[in-house]
């Protein structure tokens, strides 16, 4: 039995099935000839079927190695999906209330530039306005690097630059410029080492951890005096920051630390994208430190970090 | 609705009339804790001729109720520190003398839903000028001045 030269090319190729030898195409007419030149036709017979089958069972096989290579991918991604869902919507969420105000602004400009009747509207109120503008810009730019830095921190992508740091210099700037930034704020630091606790670290990312404790503390202390102190521990340095704020209940010490927790649970708060203390732990843990708090509703909170100097 | 602001335009010719006019609008109680955005609101209502209070979270805004002001409307944040607008939703349908004002509830939220707050309307942030200002005199039932 010998298959006809229509099968064979068939078989060996799909987008040709619905074309014959007869068509006058000489390519497929060409191929025929040399598919059907063998000397022995059980030998070809037996080459095709076995080409055939044995092209089948690859195929499934392959399918098979792909599907399940597929199912592997999408699981991943459906969690990727899954984190990158509750990044944007957390930061969309919080990118709203200063659009909404920048929005409001902008067009509240405009129509007084239109009402104006060749700049009938002081320059005051112009002024003012782009102040306001100015200050959402600000604080987007905030959410846009904060939400940055998670991402790098997630992936572990952070490059830490270590150098030779002193401490005491680094959390005497940060009470500065917290000073500056909130003139009520009442912050006194003791130094229990008396003088610079130096380590290696990275100096953006101490200050970035302090800075964050220390505004924190400002928020939540309920304006009342925040402690910062300094200690030299022979291998550590340990640091702490005192608010006498509300306080955190028992049950909810553990999850400040976790990434969302104030966007996704704490409605009683505003502002904030629930990462910031999520940002200190990531970092804190980036130099082998560790963080936790102590916290008593009604009296306050106080944080510890402990850093190892190498 | 007219895109210029009349209170600009025409300052001086047509004074009496818009004092007047100012005068007989509505009055809103504008809840939200973000300081710009609280501000820019309220100014944007009046000078589309509101009255406006303000209040940074739920709890100031149930004592300028309690103080006595019957505002004709309440624009309502939901995020917001000390008591968040759920809560403050609670307290007032509580309340016979508050439970009938009307709320526009005004969030940066997705998912809040109508039913939940029992409110006439969700507007989203960020909103423009014109949806803010048609949102809230349809509840307010007064037609802007006429600023011609």
């Amino acid at each position: 039995m010998k298959l006809h030269p229509e099968i064979s090319v068939t078989s060996s190729r799909d987008d040709d099935r619905y074309r014959t030898p007869s068509d006058g195409s000489p390519e497929i007419g060409k191929r025929v000839v040399s598919e059907d030149d063998g000397d022995d036709p059980f030998e070809e017979f037996d080459g095709i079927t076995t080409e055939d089958a044995t092209q089948s069972v690859e195929r499934v096989e392959e399918t098979e190695r792909l599907t399940e290579s597929l199912v592997d991918a999408n699981e991943q991604l459906e969690e990727a999906v899954q984190t990158r869902d509750m990044f944007i919507s957390v930061a969309s969420h919080e990118l709203r209330t200063p659009l909404g105000a920048m929005q409001l602004l902008v067009e509240l400009l405009r129509r007084e530039a239109r009402s104006s009747d060749q700049g009938r509207v002081p320059s005051e109120r112009i002024l003012k306005r782009l102040e306001g503008i100015d200050r959402q810009v600000g604080r987007m730019s905030k959410l846009v690097d904060r939400l940055l830095d998670v991402s790098r921190l997630s992936e572990g992508r952070v490059s830490l630059e270590m150098g030779p740091v002193d401490l005491v210099g680094i959390v005497e700037t940060v009470i500065e410029r917290q000073r500056d930034e909130s003139e009520d704020a009442v912050i006194s630091l003791t130094n229990e080492a008396g003088g610079a606790v130096v380590g290696r670290w990275d100096a953006d990312r101490i200050d970035q951890v302090v800075t964050n404790l220390v505004s924190n503390a400002v928020k939540y202390g309920g304006g009342s005096p925040i402690d910062v102190g300094i200690a030299d521990r022979g291998e550590c340095a340990a640091f702490w920051v005192r608010d006498r704020g509300e306080g955190i209940p028992p049950g909810k010490q553990e999850r400040i630390f976790e990434r969302f927790e104030r966007g996704e649970a704490n409605h009683n708060h505003s502002g904030g994208l629930g990462l910031g203390l999520w940002i200190v732990r990531e970092i804190v843990q980036a130099f082998g430190g560790e963080i936790d708090v102590d916290s008593q509703v009604g009296v306050g909170s106080t944080f510890h970090v402990t850093l190892p100097k190498e | 609705m007219s895109d210029t602001w009349p209170g600009v335009l025409n300052q001086e010719s047509d004074l009496e009339e818009t004092v007047e006019a100012v005068t007989s609008r509505a009055t809103i109680l504008v809840v939200e804790d973000e300081s710009d955005l609280r501000n820019t609101v309220a100014e944007v209502l009046q000078l589309d001729g509101y009255e406006v209070e303000t209040a940074g979270n739920g709890r100031e805004a149930l004592d300028i109720l309690d103080d006595g002001l019957e505002p004709t409307l309440i624009l309502l944040d939901v995020m917001m520190p000390e008591m968040d607008g759920r809560a403050f939703r609670r307290h007032q349908l509580d309340h016979p003398d508050y439970a009938d004002i009307p709320v526009l509830i005004f969030t940066s939220s997705q998912d809040a839903d109508l039913r939940e707050f029992n409110a006439v309307e969700i507007l989203r942030k960020p909103i423009g000028i014109d949806a803010l200002l048609d949102a809230v005199e349809s509840y307010t039932g007064s037609d802007p001045p006429d600023w011609s």
